[in-house]
């Protein structure tokens, strides 16, 4: 399974990657991006299974990015993890075609049924 | 766990389908308008003018009341009635879940019941000058929400023990966030060093001796989640606002005289936040 974390925060990658390694799902392969600009360019070229991607980054927000990946690809399955969740926001990225909103901070057993579901 | 807001927990339990949350927020959005909406509709300015007053809010980083004024285009007193008017017309989001017939009246009481005993956010009591200032709960609001994801995700005890003490100046990283739109709030963070490597440690689940590069990354994105849960709180009350990313800003480069600050006790140290409205 491939997995794409999209967040400008370093620490975000590091929690999600070692909170699914700690409950066992050892067979992912990771890629990283750090802004919304590299997460379209990664989500076209890396072509991953899931997409966690969060919402106020610079260069480009994690909205405009969700527009861009949903652009070049329409099945694109993408989870929002964000301290974000107002329900305008929730509710753009769900229109969007984001599969579901996480809130930060996040339960690990959250993020791991929503990975699980992406499997 | 996180502050949600109302619909976004609906959804979660399933109470709420994402089509139906989407119509109630278009309905909701399409009847609490801004103040240049309400401007045009009243016949006060025209779109164009509006547009003119955006742009310029944006540029100068100052609220659509205030552009209009210096720009000759809405007086004191206009301003006045449209923030009446915007009060007036409010529809709240529980409300539109009724009317949609989402919810019945019962259903939606007992679920509001579950919400906020579920959100519950510790209460603050400020003192009589303080209190005069944060009419619209601001302040009350970001202590509040700073206190509670505190102790949720640092599991410690915080305390506010000074307010407004300019005598008091922390050592340490100041991590700051802006938030923009029908609020204006710069809030700034500073925690004394060992207060930031215990943050550190809880959130990674590791060991930290020093403030390295991982560390500033780590109190920004505390503050980000702080700032957003604090958002997501204003929106209970129709309040649309977005975040700029956090960034570090060097102690010596940081002008404490332009803002509120509260000066908190914790097991680890002391946590300084810095409020500008």
């Amino acid at each position: 399974m491939k997995i794409l974390i999209v967040d400008d925060a370093k620490l975000i990658h590091f929690v999600v990657k070692k909170t699914l390694k700690e409950n066992g799902f050892d067979d992912i392969e990771f890629e990283d991006a750090f802004n919304g600009i590299e997460g379209i360019e990664k989500a076209k070229s890396f072509a991953p299974d899931l997409i966690l991607l969060d919402v106020v980054m610079p260069e480009k927000d994690g909205i405009e990015a969700l527009k861009g990946i949903k652009a070049d690809n329409p099945n694109a399955n993408v989870v929002m993890v964000s301290s974000m969740g107002t329900d305008e926001k929730v509710s753009e990225a769900m229109k969007l075609g984001a599969t579901a909103f996480i809130q930060k901070p996040f339960d690990d057993d959250e993020l791991c049924a929503h990975v699980r579901k992406a499997r | 766990m996180a502050i949600k807001f109302f619909g976004h927990y609906l959804l979660d339990n399933n109470t709420l389908s994402a089509e139906q949350l989407t119509e109630a927020v278009e309905y909701q959005n399409s009847k609490n308008l801004s103040l240049g909406a309400l401007a045009v509709r009243e016949g006060m300015i025209t779109l164009k003018q509006a547009d003119t007053i955006n742009d310029k809010q944006r540029s100068l980083d100052k609220r659509f009341g205030e552009v209009s004024i210096e720009l000759g285009l809405l007086t004191d007193e206009q301003i006045g009635t449209l923030l009446g008017l915007q009060k007036k017309e409010k529809v709240f989001f529980g409300e539109v879940l009724v009317l949609k017939n989402f919810l019945t009246s019962d259903e939606l009481e007992k679920e509001l019941k579950l919400f906020e005993e579920m959100q519950k956010i510790e209460v603050v009591e400020l003192d009589d000058k303080l209190e005069a200032l944060d009419k619209d709960n601001i302040i009350k609001d970001s202590i509040g929400v700073l206190q509670t994801l505190y102790s949720r995700v640092i599991h410690d005890h915080i305390k506010l023990i000074q307010v407004n003490d300019k005598s008091v100046q922390n050592e340490g990283i100041i991590a700051l966030q802006k938030m923009r739109g029908d609020i204006h709030l710069d809030f700034a963070l500073q925690p004394e060093t060992d207060v930031s490597l215990a943050i550190s440690g809880q959130f990674m689940k590791m060991d930290f001796n020093e403030v390295d590069e991982m560390v500033l990354d780590i109190i920004n994105e505390f503050v980000n989640v702080i700032l957003g849960n604090i958002a997501v709180k204003f929106s209970k009350d129709g309040v649309k606002v977005d975040l700029t990313p956090p960034q570090t800003v060097e102690s010596s480069l940081f002008n404490r005289d332009d803002y509120l600050s509260f000066n908190f006790t914790t097991t680890q140290g002391n946590i300084t936040l810095y409020l500008k409205i």
